[in-house]
């Protein structure tokens, strides 16, 4: 079942050089349990798809101009005041930024169980505790007296992810939560996430630039790229077959997958468009290696090949969505 | 033939607890570290942060001063400051950030040529002929020179960042996270850079990164650091196939492989954290992280050397010497 269903969304961002369309009309569902992994370059637009979900878009520049979020078949932001914090949360990429330094780390867990649970503050202690047990953290009954600037890098990040699981919510949204991080810590909080995944019900959009790191979290992934989803895939297919060039491209850049000769790796030409100018046609267009006429006239349509969506021209004669 | 040797370097850095008085506590950044790096090659310092690995870079290129230890460039030994002004020209850096090491309010012709003013280098058509070759060197057009740097994307940035190192004809470039900033798509068109030139030009590379991936496709030589220490020293090959240091070890099964059907969902990853470089561990500093860890470990290490690799482990006491493992 369909735990969050995104249809047509589309945001703009007032500036002063002009409207910048952030968001371009995109389309997708996330089933119940799922951790759907959102990859794109900066200018993407998958954070965009993270605040829009969360209504936090920045005021008053940000705004949803046309589609609608469904969460459990109810239109979503009427009611997301009451669900965020408790049926819907996010982690973001910097902790330090999304903590209050000036509070002790145990009064803000405890705080978040009082708003959103009702519990006393006893019941909201020992709960705080067991979930950062859940986490990894050392000692927690002498860790919640302190302020968050006494926690290193990767501690903070376990103490986000615990706010964010406190409540069990339905849905979690983590915005490149390891982004910030060493590898060895970052290994850590992937295992954190990853046994989310077997002990809660909850739903998670993982969010990254790095597929390396969505090929080790993710079950299904959307390829986001100058605001449009370019393809949507189970993680296995998309990295066995990418259908897309930019896909294509993405996978053969990585250094660890380069089949290039010698030290040189593949190398998507070009630059991230300018989205305050965008290409005509397919997005990617500029930057494709397979151009036809029609990439610089229309923008491709959903094609679906086996159990993947695309969108490129490429896959004209598939069936289309 | 050894174009840089570096002998027990020691970099520390002050704490006052006081305003006037004695330093009391020192963070020590660089602890005794020694390599060497060979000519034409590219040599790779990986770490996490906190492991001294920029230290070592912003020393060499005499931004700080070195507490104790040989800087030997070219078989001379670098002494006072007047040597490093000197060895700047020989040696240069493109930094991790294009955005904050490049000056928001010149242009970019006169940030690629700054080096040459500073340097007394050439006439004013000579300066602009270097600087329109270095351009063209780095894959940029002309018409990039009278741009400021915020109309620039990060791929371009670094490129500039690149020509300002190039102009100098330096015969060691060091690389400070270069790819860390920019986007994926453009992460490999900037490597491609970098690798051509080495070739073209016949560069030496010190490449100091985090991320295990571009060091196992693109380096000759690798130095693992740990809270400024050296862990182990080797070959590619040897480091990225058969790791000896369990730090090494534990840092290479950290890195996320890019391949969903290889998810090893048990695999162990390193507990513990960084400890604070203010107060570090006493004799190996991975011990309190280590599963090996045994009563020698409180011990000061002595570098163990096997066919060409070094390592600082007590569990290689036995092989030394030994040829290999």
């Amino acid at each position: 079942m369909a735990l969050l269903e995104v249809k047509n969304l589309t945001v703009d961002f007032h500036i002063p050089e002009g409207i910048l369309r952030a968001l371009d009309g995109i389309n997708f569902t996330l089933r119940e349990g799922e951790v759907l992994g959102i990859v794109g370059e900066s200018g993407s637009g998958k954070s965009t798809t993270a605040l829009a979900i969360m209504n936090l878009l920045p005021t008053p520049s940000g705004k949803i101009k046309k589609g609608e979020i469904f969460f459990k078949d109810e239109p979503l932001l009427a009611n997301i005041d009451k669900l965020r914090g408790k049926e819907i949360t996010m982690v973001f990429q910097n902790p330090l930024n999304s903590l209050n330094p000036s509070l002790k780390i145990g009064q803000q867990l405890i705080e978040v169980l009082q708003e959103h649970m009702g519990m006393n503050e006893k019941e909201a202690l020992l709960e705080s505790i067991e979930t950062l047990k859940m986490m990894g953290i050392p000692a927690p009954e002498t860790m919640i007296d302190r302020y968050p600037f006494e926690f290193s890098g990767g501690m903070r990040q376990r103490v986000m992810i615990a706010m964010a699981m406190l409540c069990k919510p339905q849905l979690l949204i983590a915005d490149e939560p390891t982004t910030a991080l060493d590898v060895t810590i970052q290994a850590q909080i992937l295992r954190i996430f990853k046994n989310l995944r077997k002990s809660t019900r909850t739903s998670i959009i993982f969010i990254s630039h790095d597929l390396s790191v969505i090929a080790q979290i993710a079950d299904r992934v959307l390829i986001m790229y100058a605001g449009k989803i370019l393809e949507t895939s189970e993680v296995k297919n998309l990295f066995k077959n990418p259908l897309h060039p930019y896909t294509q491209g993405l996978l053969k850049s990585i250094p660890a997958f380069s089949k290039t000769e010698g030290k040189k790796l593949y190398s998507i030409p070009g630059n991230v468009p300018n989205l305050l100018d965008p290409p005509s046609g397919c997005v990617f267009h500029p930057r494709c290696p397979y151009i036809k006429e029609i990439c610089k006239k229309a923008a491709p349509p959903l094609f679906k090949v086996g159990n993947s969506n695309v969108s490129c021209w490429l896959y004209k004669g598939a069936d289309e969505l | 033939m050894k174009l840089l040797e570096v002998r027990n370097l020691k970099v520390f850095f002050p704490i006052k607890d006081k305003l006037f008085g004695k330093p009391d506590k020192f963070v020590k950044a660089v602890n005794d570290v020694s390599f060497h790096v060979e000519k034409g090659e590219i040599f790779s310092i990986v770490g996490e942060s906190g492991s001294g690995k920029s230290t070592i870079a912003f020393t060499l290129m005499g931004i700080y001063r070195k507490n104790n230890g040989d800087i030997v460039f070219n078989g001379k030994k670098i002494e006072n400051i007047g040597d490093f002004d000197l060895l700047r020209k020989r040696i240069q850096i493109v930094f991790q950030d294009p955005d904050s090491s490049l000056d928001p309010r010149k242009r970019v012709r006169d940030i690629i040529g700054e080096g040459l003013k500073i340097h007394k280098i050439g006439t004013k058509a000579e300066i602009n002929r270097k600087i329109e070759d270095v351009v063209e060197k780095v894959g940029l057009t002309q018409d990039i020179l009278k741009k400021y740097p915020h109309e620039l994307s990060g791929g371009q940035k670094q490129r500039v960042g690149i020509a300002r190192a190039l102009i100098l004809e330096p015969e060691l470039l060091i690389l400070d996270e270069p790819t860390a900033s920019l986007d994926v798509s453009i992460q490999a068109q900037i490597l491609n850079l970098l690798v051509e030139l080495q070739e073209r030009l016949g560069l030496t590379y010190i490449l100091i990164t985090h991320d295990l991936n571009l060091v196992k496709h693109i380096s000759d030589r690798i130095m693992v650091m740990y809270l400024g220490k050296v862990m182990e020293i080797g070959s590619t090959a040897q480091i990225m196939s058969g790791p000896l240091h369990p730090y090494t070890k534990a840092l290479l099964a950290s890195v996320p492989v890019p391949d969903p059907e290889k998810r090893n969902e048990d695999e162990e990853t390193l507990t513990g954290e960084i400890p604070s470089p203010l107060n570090p561990p006493e004799g190996c500093p991975f011990r309190p992280r280590c599963k090996y860890s045994m009563d020698d470990c409180w011990n000061e290490l002595e570098p163990i050397e096997m066919k060409e690799r070094i390592v600082f482990c007590h569990l290689y006491k036995e092989h030394e010497n030994s040829g290999g493992v």
